[in-house]
């Protein structure tokens, strides 16, 4: 089994119609700040209870979704209860994939972590981490790559900030 | 420029970070930039499709499967 192309606009546009609630975190937040990583799929999270993954399922059933670590294992909304305990779904989609957290270390819950409204779509607003809040994830995690994004939005960081000091 | 912003920048340069497309990204508005962004992602994804045989991209599949276990364990289904 190879990967399908990933069409990260079309699963925002999806997430978004499907009426939950949720922060888009990980490369694409990196690349609306705007760094030049090059991530490929989409990292959100979300509060995670039965009823939405119910939701979420429901909203990503058109696109064949499957446990990503094993596509043999459909991923449908009759399973939502078990699914709900789990800190995180790695999801592949016809459209691509999805990784769901329901959790971001090192903030305690969802509801600290920082965001602000970002058009990462034209006309469309998102929950976007913000700058700061993810400078802190990265750092957090450490593992080699985060650390180079880390570096790079810190840079970012002190970029936009000249730009400013600028005009 | 503080000394500190300057101290940033040189270990931005250590990291490879590219300053110049970063400056470009901010004069871009956020929704371009993203859709620059997938546009770059399909064109790599393409290149791979040309690029590599079938066996090679399931076992460039299967090395991000065994990525995605050993970095995140218990917290996913395996």
């Amino acid at each position: 089994m190879t990967s399908p192309a990933q069409q990260t606009e079309r699963l925002l546009e999806v997430l978004a119609d499907s009426g939950l609630s949720f922060v888009v975190i990980g490369g694409v937040a990196a690349i609306a700040h705007p760094a030049t990583t090059a991530t490929q799929d989409l990292n959100i999270a979300m509060a995670v209870d039965p009823d939405k993954i119910w939701k979420l399922l429901d909203a990503l059933a058109p696109y064949t979704p499957v446990h990503f670590t094993r596509p043999d294992l459909p991923l449908i909304a009759e399973n939502a209860e078990s699914l709900a305990k789990f800190r995180l779904l790695l999801v592949e989609t016809d459209l691509g994939r999805l990784d769901v957290l329901s959790q971001v270390d090192p903030f305690e819950s969802l509801a600290d972590v920082p965001t602000v409204q970002l058009p990462l779509l034209p006309d469309r607003q998102f929950e976007v981490i913000d700058l700061d809040a993810l400078i802190e994830v990265k750092a957090h995690v450490g593992r080699g790559k985060d650390k180079i994004l880390e570096q790079e939005l810190r840079t970012v960081k002190e970029r936009r900030e000249s730009v400013r000091d600028d005009e | 420029m503080t000394r500190d912003a300057g101290e940033i920048q040189n270990q931005a340069r250590d990291f490879g970070v590219d300053l110049g497309l970063i400056d470009e990204n901010l004069r871009l508005p956020v929704a371009e930039r993203l859709r620059r962004h997938f546009e770059r992602v399909r064109m790599y994804q393409r290149m791979q499709e040309r690029t590599l045989t079938e066996r090679e991209r399931a076992a460039l599949r299967k090395a991000q499967v065994d990525e995605a276990i050993r970095v995140w364990g218990h917290a996913v289904p395996k």
